[in-house]
């Protein structure tokens, strides 16, 4: 099938392609989905390493279950959301003894920003959100990183996080206010005091 | 305590900024996939057997098809009526063509080898 066409394809099709023995389904799939498996596991962990296991673990997943994957049941980036959550927490269970996340554990983001300096302070800036996140219990963590960096529903949110949508939204507003305590102060680390200076100005 | 706009704000510029896999671990992704991929439907069913059906295909086809087995078919059967069914009805076709009326005339077609025949 043209690649054009494969574009237009759900996942999963792809998925049932996969399973059937078509190799450029699996390549599509891993384009498609390994990007956002990534992030969210990266802001969940803090540690890129980590989050790159995390990633081709739940990938790994995914191939196995692709003969049994019954369709119209769930999503499969809901279903993927599920299981990098779970395994995350039990990552974060194994470890729950080491030290703090330190700055050389932060993710490296690829910033596409015009300038060296602007690059630098939006890694600075996303450097102290992941160090922030980090200091969040578990589940405000993973809600606030579905609703407000993921962007998705708060049904889809339930689903994944196996809660009801009021408990999510719950979850969500302390999260956010927890995230807004631990950022007190930090408005120079975010290079945001030229903006609000900016913002008096005019 | 940073307000509500900067944390939105803050948010937003994550949720926009994108986290590509590695060159590396595209692969082993990619590697995953193709070790644990389950086999092409042709490729699972193999080399089919060569059953009863397969070899009087092929024979059938060695023969000539279809209407060269009916006409083999047809004349093996007709040479088997003949060799069991009673001479008397042939008798007018003997009569008419030898004069005879004897329905087996004996002919020596080989008398050099009676010999080899004959006991004692």
């Amino acid at each position: 099938m043209p690649r054009d066409t494969m574009d237009e394809v759900s996942d999963e099709t792809l998925l049932r392609l996969y399973a059937n023995g078509d190799a450029t389904a699996a390549r599509l799939l891993t384009v498609r989905l390994s990007p956002r498996v990534l992030g969210y596991a990266t802001r969940l962990l803090a540690d890129r390493a980590e989050a790159e296991d995390i990633t081709q673990e739940a990938m790994m997943r995914l191939w196995r279950i692709a003969p049994q994957w019954r369709t119209g049941e769930a999503q499969i980036s809901t279903w993927l959301y599920r299981v990098v959550t779970n395994l995350c927490s039990d990552l974060k269970r194994s470890r729950r003894t080491r030290a703090g996340v330190g700055l050389d554990d932060a993710p490296e983001v690829a910033a596409a920003t015009a300038s060296a300096v602007a690059s630098l302070m939006q890694a600075d800036r996303m450097t102290a959100l992941h160090r922030a996140l980090e200091q969040l219990p578990d589940r405000q963590r993973q809600a606030v990183v579905l609703r407000h960096i993921e962007g998705l529903p708060n049904p889809e949110i339930a689903q994944i996080m196996e809660l009801g949508i009021e408990a999510v939204e719950s979850l969500t507003a302390r999260g956010k206010r927890a995230l807004a305590a631990i950022l007190a102060g930090r408005k120079a680390e975010l290079g945001y005091d030229d903006d609000a200076d900016e913002r008096e100005a005019v | 305590m940073v307000d509500d706009l900067d944390l939105d704000a803050l948010l937003a510029e994550a949720a926009a900024t994108r986290l590509d896999p590695s060159a590396a671990l595209t692969a082993r992704i990619l590697g995953d996939a193709a070790a644990v991929q389950p086999p092409l439907p042709r490729a699972r069913a193999g080399r089919p057997r060569y059953g009863f059906w397969r070899w009087a295909s092929d024979l059938v086809a060695g023969l000539g098809g279809g209407p060269a087995l009916a006409g083999l078919s047809l004349a093996g059967v007709t040479g088997l009526v003949l060799g069991v069914a009673d001479p008397t009805a042939l008798q007018s076709i003997t009569t008419l063509i030898s004069g005879e009326t004897t329905l087996v005339a004996q002919m020596d077609l080989l008398p050099a080898t009676d010999i080899l025949w004959t006991e004692n």
